[in-house]
């Protein structure tokens, strides 16, 4: 993951780029969504008042954020353990053991990829959604669309062409 | 090309030994190509994950944000005397209550978002304009002073927001859901399109960037009046009023006004007057929905619904194909802002169309241009009103370098 680019971070900036990662993050393990943007507005509180304590552009800044958003859902948990059926023992011992920030590497991926994809032709957007969100094969695609397998494949490899060419734009991909 | 499909093939496990091992070996061959690989792999396999990923927009939660730590920052000082520290768990409601008042005194100012209980969110902007995406991709772009009131989710069979302000509005095709726009006086219904909407309780004027569409005095859907790309139509409590300029003017004349300016021009009565008993009320209060439902009763269509399946349409090409006799397009009156974004967004793939960093032009003068001509011809017309400097240094495209408006 590149960090070349986190000069003169900003609160706000780091807002926007963690945001959407940290949330589907915290949402994949608490699946409430307005309790996770509740955890990441706190993560963000919690880095608003340690403004000018911590160095903004460190490269660790995106463990930091991690390990934070980690943290406040434990607590949100722990928290509303008897209303919550979240089994906290399993998430403490599993899923979100590990402490550094690239476990969020693959939610900025998929977030990221969920972007660009408005800058897929439609027709290129709807195969890939179809295969990759949906579940379609190419065969069910083709036949469903009343093209031909060929035409899947290239629009598949044309996707995946843009999302790279997206990817490293916004550095994702070194 | 190529490439991409054996890596895509490899990792399907589809792959024959021969096509595995040509693949192995080409990776070896350079980082490049390593990089390369590994970056689709990543792709591939993320992508298989994007089910329960949802985008959230930032600059809203953003704006949520600052009220938050603006009055959290209030609510430490009224915290002080009553049990002398802050408390995450037990001044939590106490300090949401406080949040709201801070959030309702900044409405004055800057204007303000909130989330309401029956699951809509309203967007009023001050003095500031503001872009969003909803959930189904499309794009607003919504001016100062505008409100907005949309569906934090969309039914099942129908998206509908309401406006009462100016708006650009880039409509994520579906044609399974039509997308309506209730505004005091009107609706329009479209399927995907980008249109410029300029509603208030007086007046709603409408300006089709790309598509079709039909708007419709709020609640008759039976007076629709069908639009297509280029057209500029105004309704007020008079009726409708097509704005759209006739072509056949060959030298626009600079008009300073911006463009959908309340004053009628001598406009081409092109569609006839709806009957007099048909005019709304002019009073605003008795504005026939004030609040959008949900889903509306799956009323008489007015435009004609594709087939609901997943639209095998034939390659949705997003800027029609010129016809050969250019003359016949007709033009259509646009703010430069909107022109110079719908260019770049339309035409980068097809033919190039660029603008150098650092050029300057006016985003709220006003041209006339067919906007679905072909790119050179839109160029022609821009360069009327507009001396254009092109790079050389750009084959095949067209690269702006410095603009300037002519006298």
């Amino acid at each position: 993951m590149s960090l070349e680019n986190t000069k003169n971070n900003t609160v706000e900036s780091l807002f926007k780029q963690y945001y959407n990662p940290l949330y589907n993050f915290v949402n994949s393990k608490i699946r409430n969504s307005e309790d996770a943007k509740e955890v990441v507005q706190d993560v963000f509180v919690k880095l608003w008042n340690a403004k000018g304590k911590i160095d903004l552009d460190s490269p660790t800044i995106k463990s930091y954020l991690y390990t934070m958003a980690r943290n406040t859902m434990i607590d949100a948990i722990r928290k509303k353990r008897d209303q919550s059926d979240v089994d906290i023992d399993n998430l403490d011992a599993g899923s979100i053991a590990t402490d550094d920030g690239d476990a969020l590497d693959p939610y900025i991926i998929r977030t990221e990829i969920m972007k660009s994809l408005s800058i897929l032709k439609p027709k290129t957007r709807q195969i890939f959604k179809l295969n990759k969100l949906q579940g379609y094969t190419y065969e069910e695609i083709a036949t469903h669309m009343e093209i031909s397998v060929r035409t899947v494949e290239d629009n598949m490899s044309r996707a995946y062409g843009l999302l790279r060419q997206e990817l490293k734009k916004n550095e994702i991909f070194s | 090309m190529e490439t991409l499909q054996l890596i895509l093939k490899y990792l399907s496990g589809k792959a024959s030994q021969d096509d595995r091992k040509a693949m192995e070996t080409w990776m070896s061959e350079s980082n490049d190509n390593k990089s390369l690989f590994e970056d689709i792999k990543s792709i591939d396999e993320q992508s298989n994950s994007l089910q329960n990923i949802n985008l959230i927009d930032t600059d809203v939660e953003w704006n949520a944000f600052m009220s938050k730590v603006n009055s959290s920052e209030s609510a430490k000082v009224i915290d002080l005397p009553t049990n002398g520290k802050v408390k995450n768990l037990s001044t939590n409601v106490f300090r949401r209550r406080v949040a709201l008042s801070a959030a309702a005194s900044l409405i004055l100012i800057l204007g303000a978002i909130f989330l309401f209980p029956n699951k809509f969110k309203e967007i009023h902007t001050g003095d500031m304009p503001f872009a969003m995406t909803l959930d189904d991709g499309t794009k607003i772009d919504l001016a100062a002073n505008s409100y907005l009131k949309y569906p934090l989710e969309f039914a099942t069979s129908a998206r509908e927001i309401f406006i009462n302000g100016t708006a650009k509005i880039d409509i994520a095709k579906d044609p399974s859901k039509p997308f309506t726009i209730k505004s005091p006086l009107t609706g329009v219904e479209v399927l995907g399109t980008t249109i410029d909407l300029e509603a208030s309780d007086d007046a709603s004027t409408l300006g089709v960037i790309e598509g079709n569409v039909s708007m419709f005095p709020a609640g008759k859907k039976s007076e629709a009046m069908l639009l297509k790309t280029g057209d500029i139509v105004r309704y007020t409590s008079a009726g409708f009023e097509v704005l759209t300029e006739p072509e056949v003017v060959p030298e626009p004349e600079p008009e300073p006004e911006v463009v959908p300016e309340p004053e009628p021009e001598p406009e081409p009565e092109v569609v006839p007057e709806p009957e007099p008993e048909v005019v709304p009320e002019p009073e605003p209060e008795v504005v026939p929905e004030p609040e959008p439902e949900v889903v509306p009763e799956p009323e008489p269509e007015v435009v004609p619904e594709p087939e609901p399946e997943v639209v095998p349409e034939p390659e949705p090409e997003v800027v029609p194909e010129p016809e050969p006799e250019v003359e016949e397009i007709p033009r259509g009156k646009f703010k430069m802002g909107t022109f110079i974004d719908y260019l770049k967004k339309t035409h980068p793939e097809k033919d190039n169309f660029k603008l150098k960093g650092g050029v300057k032009y006016d985003k709220n003068d006003t041209i006339n241009v067919s906007i679905s001509a072909p790119l050179s011809t839109i160029l022609k017309q821009l360069e009327e009103k507009y001396i254009i400097e092109y790079s050389d240094d750009c084959d095949g495209c067209f690269e702006i370098k410095s603009m300037i408006r002519k006298k």
